[in-house]
């Protein structure tokens, strides 16, 4: 499916913003469930850019505005072809990871990190999870993603970009980022490796007035399969209608934009998302 | 009445100036004659003296977490710490290996991983390290020097024999220390100085800087450098004003730094000056907002985009935290072996992994007789040691690493080798330690001497500054006595 994506950030400084550093993590990846046919960076005013690949191989662009500015805008366009469902391996049914080197590599995802401190009241709930026993390793990703969607409400507004997982529990509520980081702790409580992945989710019926946002969901590690993606807040594996932009421990490793500036006391923010399934046309071109 | 009327009893303890027979070690002889003719009331006398150079001079340091929160003068005692110069060959060899071993090791944890993919050290080990700078991999620092600067605690044991305790790859700090207690040495006894033989220490500022010139980005002008702290309320700010005049550098804070088209410059009443060199003493969490602790007011925004181009160069390097976390310390030994492919000419104090199930078994059943550290403080916070403290105190320090095992280590308490010290009007043992300071430029440096620490509390093993500690002036000889 190719699928066109606008992300633009604007930020509206209450006075002079001046000395703006900011990072952007925003370029859709390229892998096996995906390929990225086009990407453009611009921003407003403009900057000179530069990248460099971080360390979970997320491309980071950064750059900053010296000269005073009351507005700064931040527009990532890029189209991605993604694999069909059709095309797409299934997971097998295998065990969790044995000891060994592989897991040896995957040890940061299997210990607390900022945004999923594994507490005892994570390790509860992915044990009430799993009462019914363990099975093969992606059934299990399965069972306590299935956990989080049907005992946590989904509720804008009530969580904000700074909650940790063990804040989410204690709402029984939140947005994607927070079903990812519930999830990811009780994977992790769990034995089971999984990263936390940022991106977007194209809708086949879209209301009107549908806020449109970035979204965000989990990967498991499978042995002999590789990451194997599912989305929490929706109960299903991540599927064609997915872009994936940015992987990492938690929120804290993919931030899309972070960065400081001098001069005006406060700012508003606003994040307009659009995904969209390309035009026929556009798919020739 | 002389100081050396009624010599200690050295007890069960590596003692640096009697010998186990009682006997002056040879190394001792002559400033053991020396102070043997001196007047008690002499000694006091130029004892006052330089407590009060001390004092004019404003050598303190600041004590955290102290409802006082006050700037204390650092206690210095007279007898110094003498070393020959067999012993200290041996301790420059082992420094120089050691801290060579640990660039090496550092270059590839950020590059190809080699030491964890033949299975040296497990990945899950590096891989939990807090100071582990993920954002660094594959970043070409200037000649493959991680650490320009390190400071290595050294201790011994019962036998004599030298243990590194750990390492400083961070902002090690004291070298400052080091060479006001020469300068207030060389005033109170200046004719000692001459007939021992003593090696100066003096050239210390001039090394540093030529190690900071030596990693400028930008060779072919004269490169500036500056020296970064964070301020007046850091414990060491006396340390950075110290250094920059010593090395004629303008000492400055993030504020009066700032970063245009990834190019750092500093604001002066002339213009903007540009930066090549930054000898940094802020901690990595803080040095750059935009990048790592989004709250920190010590940073320069801006400054990790104009490093990752290749402007600037920072001194230490970014990253080099991981090397001196106290799990990955346990596997030193391994890491020279694997790149150097010789034996630790300095051993390891035999240490336990709370992260190893075996280990924290042991480690929780005995904690009463080991010494805990937390992975990552320093200055003696966040440690218990188990024979000097209470039962609730081992019990909440049990808890503790049974929650996060990853953040702690143990160690058998070594008896540490004691001094002569000057206690309430007589001579008596108290332990030491020493920090020597190694350099790695176009050439690896260690100073001929270091900061010697001594626990003037009776009996007590803590020689940080932080905890109750003092100094003494630090003799490496250019002879063997």
């Amino acid at each position: 499916m190719l699928i066109s994506l606008l992300h633009r950030t604007t930020f509206v400084y209450a006075g002079k913003a001046h000395d703006s550093f900011n990072e952007v993590r925003l370029r859709p990846v390229d892998d096996a469930g995906q390929v990225r046919r086009s990407f453009e960076l611009r921003t407003d005013p403009a900057a000179r850019m530069r990248d460099y690949t971080d360390f979970y191989g997320n491309a980071v662009h950064y750059f900053d505005v010296a000269d005073g500015h009351s507005r700064l805008m931040i527009e990532a366009i890029s189209e991605v072809e993604t694999t069909p469902n059709s095309a797409r391996p299934p997971v097998p049914e295998v065990p969790n990871l044995e000891p060994g080197s592989e897991r040896e590599m995957l040890a940061e995802f299997l210990v607390d990190s900022h945004y999923v401190p594994l507490e005892v009241e994570v390790w509860k709930e992915a044990k009430d999870a799993l009462s019914g026993g363990r099975s093969d390793v992606w059934s299990d990703v399965r069972t306590i993603c299935g956990h989080v969607f049907r005992t946590f409400a989904y509720k804008p507004r009530i969580t904000g970009v700074a909650t940790l997982a063990t804040d989410a529990i204690k709402l029984r509520s939140g947005v994607c980022q927070d079903f990812a980081h519930v999830a990811l702790g009780m994977c992790r409580c769990s034995d089971i490796p999984a990263r936390y992945v940022s991106g977007y989710f194209m809708r086949s019926q879209r209301k009107h007035d549908d806020d449109e946002a970035s979204h965000a969901w989990i990967e498991a590690y499978v042995q002999g399969h590789g990451w194997a993606a599912f989305d929490p807040t929706h109960d299903r594996p991540a599927d064609e209608r997915y872009v994936k932009v940015a992987s990492g421990r938690d929120y804290a490793d993919i931030r899309p934009v972070s960065g400081t500036y001098r001069g005006a006391k406060t700012r508003s923010l606003n994040v307009e998302v659009r995904v969209r399934e390309a035009e026929a046309a556009g798919a020739a071109r | 009445m002389s100081l050396l009327s009624n010599p200690y009893d050295p007890g069960d303890f590596f003692d640096e100036m009697y010998a186990g027979d009682g006997g002056v070690r040879p190394h001792y002889r002559s400033l053991v004659e020396r102070l043997g003719t001196l007047p008690l009331a002499e000694f006091e006398r130029r004892r006052a003296a330089v407590d009060l150079a001390f004092l004019r001079r404003g050598v303190t340091f600041t004590v955290y977490n102290d409802s006082e929160g006050t700037e204390r003068i650092f206690p210095f005692d007279l007898i110094p710490r003498i070393i020959p110069a067999k012993e200290w060959s041996r301790l420059e060899a082992g420094l120089i290996q050691r801290i060579t071993a640990l660039n090496l090791f550092l270059h590839d944890l950020y590059h190809k991983q080699k030491i964890i993919k033949d299975g040296v050290i497990p990945a899950a080990q590096i891989l939990s390290a807090k100071h582990f700078r993920r954002e660094f991999m594959n970043f070409a620092v200037p000649h493959n020097i991680y650490v320009h600067i390190c400071g290595t605690d050294l201790i011994r044991d019962r036998d004599g024999n030298y243990l590194v305790l750990e390492d400083n790859l961070r902002c090690p700090s004291g070298v400052s220390y080091m060479m006001e207690n020469r300068s207030a040495m060389r005033r109170a006894f200046p004719n000692l100085f001459q007939s021992y033989g003593v090696r100066p220490v003096e050239g210390y500022p001039e090394m540093l800087l030529k190690s900071l010139l030596h990693i400028a980005p930008h060779r072919d002008e004269k490169p500036s450098v500056v020296l970064l702290t964070p301020g007046v309320y850091n414990s060491a700010y006396f340390e950075h004003c110290f250094l920059a005049r010593q090395m004629g550098i303008p000492i400055v804070e993030g504020r009066d730094l700032l970063v245009q088209d990834a190019r750092v410059y500093m604001r002066t009443t002339a213009g903007l000056l540009p930066v090549d060199v930054i000898y940094r003493r802020i901690d990595d969490d803080f040095l750059d907002p935009s990048v790592f602790r989004p709250d920190s007011m010590l940073g320069v925004p801006g400054l990790v985009a104009a490093y990752r181009a290749g402007n600037v160069a920072l001194a230490n390097s970014i990253g080099t935290g991981v090397a001196d976390d106290k799990v990955i310390y346990a596997y030193v030994p391994k890491v020279i072996k694997y790149y150097l492919d010789q034996e630790p000419i300095l051993p390891n104090v035999s240490t336990y992994l709370a992260s190893d199930p075996a280990d924290r078994k042991f480690i929780l059943e005995n904690m009463a007789k080991l010494v805990v550290k937390s992975a990552n403080e320093a200055g003696g916070y966040g440690m218990l040691i188990g024979p000097a403290s209470s039962k609730e105190e081992v019990a909440d320090f049990r808890a503790k690493v049974a929650a996060n095992p990853r953040n702690f280590i143990a160690q058998d308490p070594v008896n540490l080798s004691r001094s002569p010290t000057w206690c309430d009007n007589r001579l008596e043992g108290r332990h030491i330690d020493l920090r020597p300071y190694v350099l790695c430029g176009e050439k690896t440096v260690v100073t001929p001497g270091g900061l010697t620490r001594v626990a003037l509390r009776k009996g007590s093993l803590v020689v940080n500054s932080s905890q109750g500690g003092g100094s003494k002036d630090t003799w490496v000889l250019a002879g063997d006595k």
